[in-house]
């Protein structure tokens, strides 16, 4: 469910959700990308007004190494590939800047092509 | 373990309403037993609470199952390929949202419906037409062919052959198209004072 880290003064524990909001935010930096899916629990939120940050992007923590699974949309026009590639080296970059972990996985899904 | 925890709930479910089914028809079960709890059921604000309450999350349950079972079936129809940072899948879906969208673009199409089928041989591509009257449709047809067929390869990086099968379903001719627009025209006119009664 979480990452964890101690410090001399303690455990540091990274939830899975915001493993999840660091991967969302960075693949809607690239360029190509129209929108990250919702699943039904995040369309529930939305539908409350509470607005989440992660989508259907899920997230497997297995031992020290973490999967990212992203199912997105993508813009007509870009070259899928080079979208999906751009967005895995974005992810994992912002992972490790923000959480000093490598992620082993980063797994796209594209589940559409919109304008 | 989402997937083998809702198939033992619907089991348990569906083998409870079985045997109360038959348990009924059998006439093990008092008609004025069952009559009798109902209305408790029915007076009592607790037990109306309780059941409506097992009557949302049965409802939101039956969502959950819904998007396992598609997530299931979307999962089987992707055309995969690997990165070094991970794998990459793209659904069938979205190949036909891509194709829908590239013949948009062609002013001699209509309409456009398209099947795309991942099979060993390749990516099989059947679409459905609805050409205007202008067009050259032997021509047409092998330049659509063409297009999508390098357009898919380019977009999604494919190597595997691309069969393309093009069903003109409808022509559509400009006169057609006038007495549609001549016709809601006239229907958008409004005769003034029109059911005025005096």
């Amino acid at each position: 469910m979480t990452d964890e880290d101690k410090s001399d003064l303690g455990l540091i524990k990274i939830h899975n959700n915001v493993i999840a909001s660091i991967a969302y935010l960075a693949a809607l930096e690239i360029d190509g990308v129209s929108r990250i899916c919702d699943d039904v629990k995040s369309k529930a939120l939305n539908f409350i007004g509470k607005k989440t940050k992660s989508g259907a992007i899920d997230v497997r923590t297995r031992g020290e190494s973490i999967s990212v699974i992203i199912p997105l949309i993508v813009k007509y026009g870009y070259n899928i590939p080079e979208v999906a590639l751009k967005v895995q080296e974005r992810i994992k970059l912002a992972i490790e800047d923000a959480t000093d972990v490598t992620p082993k996985d980063i797994i796209i899904k594209i589940k559409g092509v919109d304008r | 373990m989402r997937t083998t925890l809702s198939v033992i709930f619907y089991t348990i479910i569906l083998i409870f309403i079985g045997t109360l089914a038959l348990a009924f028809a059998s006439h093990l079960i008092d008609l004025n037993e069952i009559i009798i709890r109902l209305t408790y059921c029915f007076n009592d604000l607790r037990m109306r609470i309780v059941i409506g309450s097992s009557g949302l999350i049965f409802i939101l349950l039956g969502f959950g199952t819904a998007q396992v079972i598609s997530g299931k079936i979307q999962r089987e129809k992707t055309i995969a390929f690997s990165n070094p940072n991970g794998q990459v899948t793209v659904t069938l879906s979205a190949v036909e949202d891509l194709i829908k969208r590239l013949s948009f673009q062609l002013k001699e199409i209509k309409d456009a419906k398209a099947i795309v089928k991942a099979t060993k041989k390749g990516i099989d591509v059947r679409m459905r037409v609805v050409l205007r009257s202008e067009t050259n449709i032997p021509d047409f047809t092998a330049k659509l062919q063409d297009i999508i067929a390098s357009r898919i390869q380019e977009v999604f990086g494919i190597d595997e052959p691309i069969n393309v099968r093009i069903h003109v379903a409808k022509i559509v001719t400009t006169e057609e198209k006038n007495k549609k627009q001549n016709e809601k025209s006239q229907e958008d006119i409004q005769i003034p004072y029109h059911g005025i009664k005096i």
